[in-house]
């Protein structure tokens, strides 16, 4: 079907929303709840357009096209509708970006930014109220608040949550609930219990602003990075390379890994090598293990799916692989083998592993000093205010450093295929929804394969 | 036909706990002549006919709400009575309940019937325990007595009814979040379309109506739409009850017919003002109702969609010139900023920010500031919420603003 949109026409499909339409025309509508494919909850009413069909505005996310409709995206009501509900959510966010780990990198500040959200009327001025006001006015904020960071991973605040609910319709183990109603409505955990999820984390990537974040070892890090004692060595697959470069910022398209590398000596690390090296000794200790383990095989390549295993089919935990994950491998590998070899105190090394998966951090054994993620790279180098850089190059742990099938485990199948040798016949799944169909088969002894590679993240491993 | 009383006919002369007090002025006879004769196309048309708007206060047709349903060729249907009765000033439905239960049972088997739903749920308001206690009697002795449950008075007709008591949320009065609530879900509403006559509680066609509406479907079926649409105002047929406060002589319920001016409803059934009080403004239909002055009493009180003073609950409230309108104002923004669900941007903030101002209010004086912030919130609530509670919570701070002059003063 036909419907024009700002007076051109587009063509249709029964079923589009006016939103879906708009993405694929490259027509530009400000969102804050929809993302991706998920539920559309019509909350955030940023999407409000015009239409021929209704005398009020309505959601662009959750309107269906139909015939003969006419929309307009851009007009002096929708953007005053805009601007109001951005002032309220400023209203309780005002003055906190600053310190906020997700400053300069949060939709909600973009949004402000791009429709110039400079009032703030709807906060009083200190001389405009009494003393007595002002101590109602923080209760009310205070009891809003949980702040959870107990769990090495997510850190949750709700100081900065707009309640958009995004992580409540990504989370895949449905971790997340409202509780309470109107201006004391609070997302959290059942009866505010710590997080103990899989650690998957899809809620911290969808998150717009900063109420779910990456643990913030930052600190900690930090001090090691800086002490001139200490040899700082990072581990980083390829492919992430050009997510920090993102998250820096500035650096043009296309191979830029002189320049993420050349930053990371310039944040403090020594020596920087390629992921590679420890997926190919994972592949090795693998097909070792692979012999005496108990089939059908359940892949922990991926460690979220160690630990929903674990937690959700206790059973068969047996069947786990067992391989520590590639960045384990290798600190254990740097921390033994390399550290004799260059005669460095094994105590003397700090191992960080750079990498995207949250999962990682929840499992690391002891070699592995720190995850942090290209965010945290990306954050660290704006504080240090790093310029331009030289650009490295990758140190090397072995002359054979880089193994052949390395590259494409990430992909969905990718681990049964780089182990096939072993296998007589796998079942590959990426998303909760799949992997829990093929583990309750499992469970009832139907598996007739004696492979199973699983990834949590939809599509494939996000490790990014 | 003035006088005429359709649901508080039997008030106070029958007991609510004695199905036998019921059965004898007349009870149940419409649902036996309705299992007997077994005809729901024509009792739908009689509804039909009757020009019933639904007395909640939303106004639509019950008659066609019913026939969506009706005609719908799914199997599982339900119809759900909404008694969550949580407007301010409202106490109309629990009344009802508690003066002639089996009227409002025999009205919601009726609807029932008619849609072709095998279940039907009592949506009770959480607070109102005395009700709880004397619909949970009548409904059970009315399944003694065979007129719920299988096999209706030895027809083949069946229906289960039952009693769901929510927690008193105002917003599970909405439609769609009364059916979040009877699903265990967090009561706030839902997206439409699929409207509930299509796709309501667990995704079966739902009929919902409101106490009072069923509690008018025995007399209609009894004496025929026809005769019920004679009575009152045309466009919007039959009794309305009036919960009627404030500062007038005589407060309570008052069944009359729609269509009257409000100095009548006052004057007549009110008895004027209490003594020495002087009329300032009435509120029509609760905390979220218009706010009428003097020069506006000849209105007539209507239910129709788009009547320049909307009916809605049908209480009225009449304030005299010696109150507060501060401690009004901090009632109504106190009320909205509690019990909005929080599911939308403006009406989860901006009842939040409203309330503030309004603690701030020096004597009905507010800032620059503040009146800036006013006109944007009020403005963002009338024009971008989820619902129509955000238009709700703002008509009578609005009404305030530019019919009291307050802020002027």
């Amino acid at each position: 079907m036909k419907i024009k949109i700002n007076n051109v026409e587009y063509s249709a499909k029964i079923g589009e929303t006016i939103l879906d339409v708009c993405k694929r025309e490259r027509i530009r509508i400000p969102t804050l709840c929809a993302y991706k494919n998920l539920n559309r909850e019509a909350v955030c009413r940023m999407c409000l357009v015009e239409v021929n069909k209704s005398d009020s505005l309505v959601t662009s996310c959750s309107f269906k096209v139909c015939g003969g409709l006419e929309v307009t995206t851009e007009s002096e009501r929708i953007q005053k509708a805009r601007k109001v509900s951005l002032e309220l959510l400023f209203a309780d966010h005002a003055g906190k970006c600053v310190k906020c780990r997700k400053n300069r990198r949060c939709e909600l500040q973009n949004l402000a930014e791009e429709n110039k959200i400079d009032n703030f009327h709807f906060v009083p001025k200190k001389d405009e109220i009494g003393s007595a006001d002002e101590l109602d006015l923080l209760k009310d904020n205070r009891s809003r608040l949980v702040f959870e960071d107990n769990n090495r991973v997510i850190t949750r605040t709700t100081e900065y949550c707009i309640s958009c609910r995004r992580c409540v319709n990504v989370c895949p183990t449905q971790e997340f609930g409202l509780s309470r109603r109107a201006a004391d409505t609070v997302v959290g955990t059942p009866y505010g219990k710590e997080l103990d999820c899989i650690f998957c984390g899809a809620c911290v990537r969808a998150c717009p602003t900063g109420a779910l974040t990456d643990h913030g070892d930052i600190v900690k890090a930090q001090d090691e990075l800086d002490n001139l004692n200490k040899l700082a060595v990072a581990i980083v697959d390829e492919t992430v390379l050009r997510n920090i470069a993102d998250e820096i910022g500035g650096l043009p398209a296309g191979d830029v890994s002189g320049e993420v590398i050349g930053y990371l000596h310039e944040l403090g690390f020594e020596k920087v090598f390629s992921l590679s090296f420890g997926l190919g000794k994972w592949i090795e200790s693998a097909k070792e293990k692979m012999e005496n383990r108990k089939r059908p095989i359940i892949s922990d390549y991926c460690p979220s799916v160690a630990i929903y295993v674990k937690k959700y089919f206790p059973s068969l935990a047996d069947n786990l692989l067992g391989v520590p994950t590639p960045d384990d491998i290798m600190a254990r590998y740097i921390k033994n083998e390399y550290a004799d070899k260059e005669k460095i105190d094994a105590d003397n090394i700090v191992v960080i592993s750079i990498s995207g998966c949250l999962a990682k951090r929840k499992t690391k054994g002891r070699y592995l000093d720190h995850v942090m993620s290209p965010s945290q790279i990306g954050r660290m180098v704006r504080v240090k205010k790093i310029g331009k850089v030289e650009k490295g190059k990758f140190d090397h742990l072995a002359k054979e450093d880089m193994h052949p099938d390395a590259y494409s485990m990430n992909r969905k199948g990718g681990v049964a295929n780089a182990l096939s040798s072993g296998i007589s016949d796998a079942r590959a799944a990426s998303g909760i929804k799949d992997i829990k169909r093929i583990l309750e088969d499992m469970d009832r002894g139907n598996a007739e394969y004696d492979f199973a590679d699983l990834m949590v993240c939809d599509g494939g491993c996000e490790n990014k | 036909m003035d006088n005429i009383k359709i649901i508080t006919e039997h008030w106070d002369k029958i007991d609510p706990k004695k199905i036998a007090d019921y059965v004898a002025v007349g009870g149940y006879e419409t649902l036996r002549k309705f299992v007997c004769e077994a005809d729901p196309a024509s009792a739908l048309q009689e509804i039909k006919k009757s020009g019933l708007l639904g007395r909640g206060g939303a106004g639509f047709p019950i008659g066609d709400k019913l026939e969506l349903v009706a005609s719908s060729n799914k199997k599982e249907k339900y119809f759900i009575c909404n008694l969550d009765e949580s407007e301010p000033g409202t106490y109309k439905d629990r009344e009802i309940a508690k003066n002639n239960p089996h009227l409002l049972i025999e009205g919601i088997a009726l609807a029932s019937l008619i849609i072709g739903a095998k279940k039907a749920f009592i949506y009770l308001n959480g607070n109102y325990e005395e009700e709880e206690e004397i619909l949970e009697c009548a409904l059970s002795q009315s399944i003694e007595n065979g007129f719920i449950g299988e096999g209706i008075l030895g027809s083949e007709y069946g229906l289960e009814m039952e009693v769901f008591q929510g927690a008193g949320a105002y917003i599970c009065g909405e439609e769609t979040a009364l059916l979040n609530s009877i699903e265990g879900r967090r009561g706030e509403p839902r997206l439409r379309p699929p409207y509930p006559t299509d796709k309501g509680l667990w995704g079966h066609p739902t009929a919902i109506g409101n106490a009072e509406t069923v509690s008018n479907f025995p007399w209609i079926i009894k004496n025929g739409g026809a005769e019920y649409s004679r009575i009152g105002s045309a466009d919007s047929p039959g009794t309305k009850l009036y919960t009627l406060g404030g500062s007038v002589k005589n407060t309570g319920i008052f069944e009359l017919p729609t269509g009257i001016s409000i100095r009548d409803l006052i004057q007549k059934s009110g008895g004027g003002m209490m003594l020495g009080k002087e009329f300032w403004f009435a509120q029509i239909g609760g905390a979220s109702g218009r706010l009428v002055l003097e020069n506006e009493l000849e209105e007539k009180l209507v239910l129709k969609k788009g009547a320049k003073i909307p009916l809605g609950s049908g209480a009225v409230l009449v304030v005299d010139k010696t109150v507060d309108i501060h401690d009004m104002i901090l009632s109504w923004t106190g009320f909205f900023r509690r019990e909005s669900c929080g599911k939308c941007v403006p009406c989860r903030e901006g009842t939040f920010r409203l309330f503030e101002i309004a603690k701030r209010m020096n004597n009905g004086k507010m800032s620059e500031r503040d009146k800036a912030a006013v006109s944007d919130i009020l403005w963002a609530l009338e024009n971008t919420t989820f619902c129509p509670f955000g238009k709700f919570s703002a008509t009578a701070f609005r009404d305030t603003v530019e019919k009291l002059n307050i802020s002027n003063s």
